[in-house]
């Protein structure tokens, strides 16, 4: 039985020298860069919308025709939409500009204490809403599409839900539906969230904070796997140091990533309660304002975009939508990739945007 | 093959490396940084050195930069820090049980001994994971860091007891009681002098309140203290997990010969033991009861405070909240009527386009629909005339 660990003290010495040079040069680099080097979500854009703290912004399109029908993004109230545009080779909005889709997007703005009441109801049926109209009239259209973004998605299906007279398509991406999939997974820490949120008193947080802050949230997420997320990826880090790409990218990824929003409380307690407690959704019980949301009510068609490697939106709980709407024309387009990947990756480029606008394509 | 000299020839590969890495680190830091820095001469305690040292230069070096860089740069160092800690420990470990292994005897029980030990001390040290990651001491100044401003005499208690929570993490509930004893002393010197006067009204308000916000206090420190001595369980289960996964490894003839290849076994354990805690009940029931102890008690040192506000005729929290929320409803009313009225206009400007092309008769159909009629009405008689 051999000893199983042979590191030999020339080959220990050689990995730490090699570690330490890494490190003094990496920390050399970091010094030298300004807070305006690390930048995310620059694809060119303009607001032609403000409500309060409500903006909708139009991108400038990348070719001469874009096509016919806009279609608009409804981010999630957990960090920003710049994990849509985080930097110019890896953006689902720049590949969608550049497939000659009409993007907009909502940035819904950072909830202050004043915030706290704002209910699910308020973005859904007031600013979602506010926005479709704005763009409806803009382009003199009946109806447009409508793209979500993980929690936007799971808005952007009540509202289609809601107001099917307005959504020509309807695009998911890494959406959670079906909150209750995680216990039909095999892996214990696919869908972990779920299971915290389920055990999760909801009503004292709201109480005693009004919005839970972005730190809380982002501690959520990275306590799911405390050591690869907490410590191996910035020991990795260092293999990246001597590589001012790479690092750029880690950056931009950081600051996405530690530069979220708290979110709305009573918005928060309702999903908490009504989408993760009661998996009220698939059970077409869920409220918003006095409207019942019917997932039947979908009947245009849907693309259903889902990452198979996502342990915190598990494939189940987004695949799951197939079962529950009411269209005809239902597709699903599977990327190899996690929750976060599926947005940033090298492979996600090449799959996502160019899916989804030929997908809208066969339906312009 | 002897593996208790092996053990020991890792020990002094370790050793060695530690100090070659050491004075390489040293002359790179002084070369790059240009500075002369302190004179750190070479002592035992190479993580010392090397956290003075990183703190020291790092943020000499880095300020100035882009926030993101400059914490991306402090949690490498920290995570650099923590694989420099795991491969003592784990060279420590094997000196301890490699002679038992080797002679086919219960090195398990030597291994629980010794991760206990071990687990104990990193989890009261002040670096290491915690402090790679987000601290879970940090998580609670989240949770009171609102009340924290306020209730300057009440988190000098805290802050100025001789004991922590790192002591009251290990179970010590004599620790437990010092803490509690010295915030009484704080309640005494301050609130509680007013609490004594016999009187009515704020008076015994306050005094009910402070009693049940100290009741909070107390209980949220207890259940952190549970909390915080499952994980330091889990951490030592997930060390003795990974060591059983290296004599495995030997058994089948398997060697590791990267210090890389070696850390990242042990973040996978260290996370698939997590993984299993998670999903337990008990560990379920401990986070929502953190969770709820450390909101309760943020709830009730709010009511503390509201009573001094009121009585200095101060805008209290709960007030504000209420006057967001009436805010908040009139919005609402304000952006119906909006609506309604938009829908209302509708079918004036549908009935103008419509005169143009269309007969007298469904002029007047209009017309009529939009009289008196609700904004739904009035917008379906729209609808219907486009």
């Amino acid at each position: 039985m051999a000893f199983p660990v042979q590191i030999t003290p020339d080959k220990a010495i050689h990995e730490l020298t090699e570690i330490n040079q890494k490190i003094i040069k990496g920390i050399e680099q970091l010094s030298n860069i300004k807070e305006d080097d690390v930048q995310v979500g620059i694809t060119p854009k303009d607001m032609v919308f403000q409500e309060g703290k409500l903006k909708l912004y139009r991108y400038r399109p990348l070719v001469e025709k874009p096509f016919k029908i806009p279609l608009l993004f409804s981010y999630a109230l957990v960090n920003r939409y710049m994990v849509a545009d985080l930097q110019e080779d890896r953006s689902l909005i720049r590949n969608l500009l550049n497939e000659g889709i009409d993007v907009y997007l909502i940035e819904w703005g950072d909830p202050t204490r004043k915030d706290k009441w704002l209910m699910l109801d308020d973005y859904v049926n007031d600013f979602l809403d506010t926005c479709v109209d704005f763009i409806r009239e803009q382009h003199d259209l009946e109806k447009i599409n409508l793209l979500g973004i993980c929690q936007g998605g799971t808005l952007a299906t009540c509202y289609t839900a809601l107001h099917p007279d307005k959504v020509q398509n309807l695009v998911l991406t890494v959406t959670p539906i079906d909150f209750h999939a995680d216990k039909e997974e095999e892996r214990d820490d696919w869908g972990l969230l779920n299971v915290w949120a389920r055990n999760l008193d909801i009503d004292v947080m709201i109480d005693a904070v009004g919005n839970p802050p972005a730190e809380l949230l982002n501690f959520s997420f990275m306590l799911v796997k405390p050591m690869s997320l907490n410590v191996r990826k910035y020991t990795d880090m260092v293999n990246i140091l001597d590589n001012e790409k790479a690092l750029m990218n880690f950056l931009r990824m950081e600051k996405w990533l530690f530069e979220g929003p708290d979110h709305p409380g009573e918005a928060y307690r309702q999903f908490v309660k009504d989408f993760f407690q009661g998996n009220k959704l698939i059970k077409n019980e869920v409220m918003l304002g006095d409207q019942r949301v019917d997932l039947g009510n979908i009947t245009m068609p849907v693309l259903n975009c889902y990452a198979n490697q996502d342990n915190l939106v598990p494939p189940k709980s987004t695949k799951a939508l197939g079962k529950y709407v009411g269209s005809d024309d239902y597709t699903e387009l599977e990327i190899p990739a996690g929750h976060i990947g599926f947005y940033v990756s090298g492979r996600a480029q090449k799959m996502l945007a160019p899916g989804i606008a030929n997908w809208l394509k066969e339906r312009d | 093959m002897d593996w208790t000299k092996q053990a020991e020839t890792m020990m002094q590969t370790w050793g060695e490396a530690q100090k070659k890495a050491w004075e390489n680190w040293y002359d790179l830091m002084r070369g790059a940084s240009n500075s002369n820095g302190s004179p750190f001469g070479f002592y035992p305690d190479v993580m010392k050195q090397w956290q003075e040292m990183s703190l020291q230069t790092l943020n000499a070096w880095t300020a100035g930069a882009d926030p993101t860089a400059q914490n991306a740069a402090r949690q490498m160092m920290a995570s650099q820090e923590s694989m420099m800690r795991f491969m003592q420990s784990i060279t420590q470990a094997w000196q301890a049980i490699a002679p038992k292994v080797q002679a086919g005897e219960d090195w398990q029980s030597v291994l629980r001994d010794y991760s206990n030990q071990y687990f104990q001390s990193m989890m009261g040290a002040p670096t290491g994971f915690m402090s790679a990651g987000k601290d879970i001491n940090e998580l609670f100044q989240f949770y009171i860091q609102e009340w924290q401003k306020m209730g300057q005499p009440w988190m000098q208690s805290f802050l100025q007891s001789p004991t922590n929570l790192s002591h009251i993490m290990m179970g010590g509930s004599s620790e437990l009681a010092q803490l509690s004893k010295f915030h009484w002393d704080v309640y005494e010197r301050t609130f509680g002098g007013m609490t004594e006067v016999p009187g009515m009204g704020y008076n015994r308000e306050l005094n009910a309140k402070l009693l049940r916000g100290f009741d909070s206090w107390v209980d949220m420190q207890k259940v952190s203290a549970e909390y915080h001595t499952v994980l330091t369980r889990t951490f030592s289960n997930a060390f003795e997990s990974f060591m059983g996964k290296l004599v495995a490894l030997s058994e089948k003839g398997e060697v590791i010969d990267s210090i890389q290849d070696l850390a990242n076994l042990y973040f996978d354990t260290v996370d698939e033991t997590f993984t299993k805690l998670y999903v337990s009940q008990d560990y379920l029931d401990l986070q929502n009861n953190l969770a709820k102890a450390g909101m309760t008690n943020k709830m009730r040192q709010r009511e503390i405070f509201e009573v001094f506000q009121e009585m200095l005729d101060m805008p209290t929290r709960s007030e504000l909240d209420d006057a967001y929320r009436t805010l908040n409803d009139l919005r609402r009313e304000v952006k119906a009527l909006k609506r309604a009225l938009k829908a209302q206009d509708q079918p004036k400007a549908a009935a103008k386009s419509t005169r143009k092309t269309s007969t007298s008769t469904r002029r007047k159909t209009a017309a009529k629909k939009s009289n008196g009629a609700t904004p739904e009405e009035t917008a379906e008689a729209a609808k219907s005339e486009k």
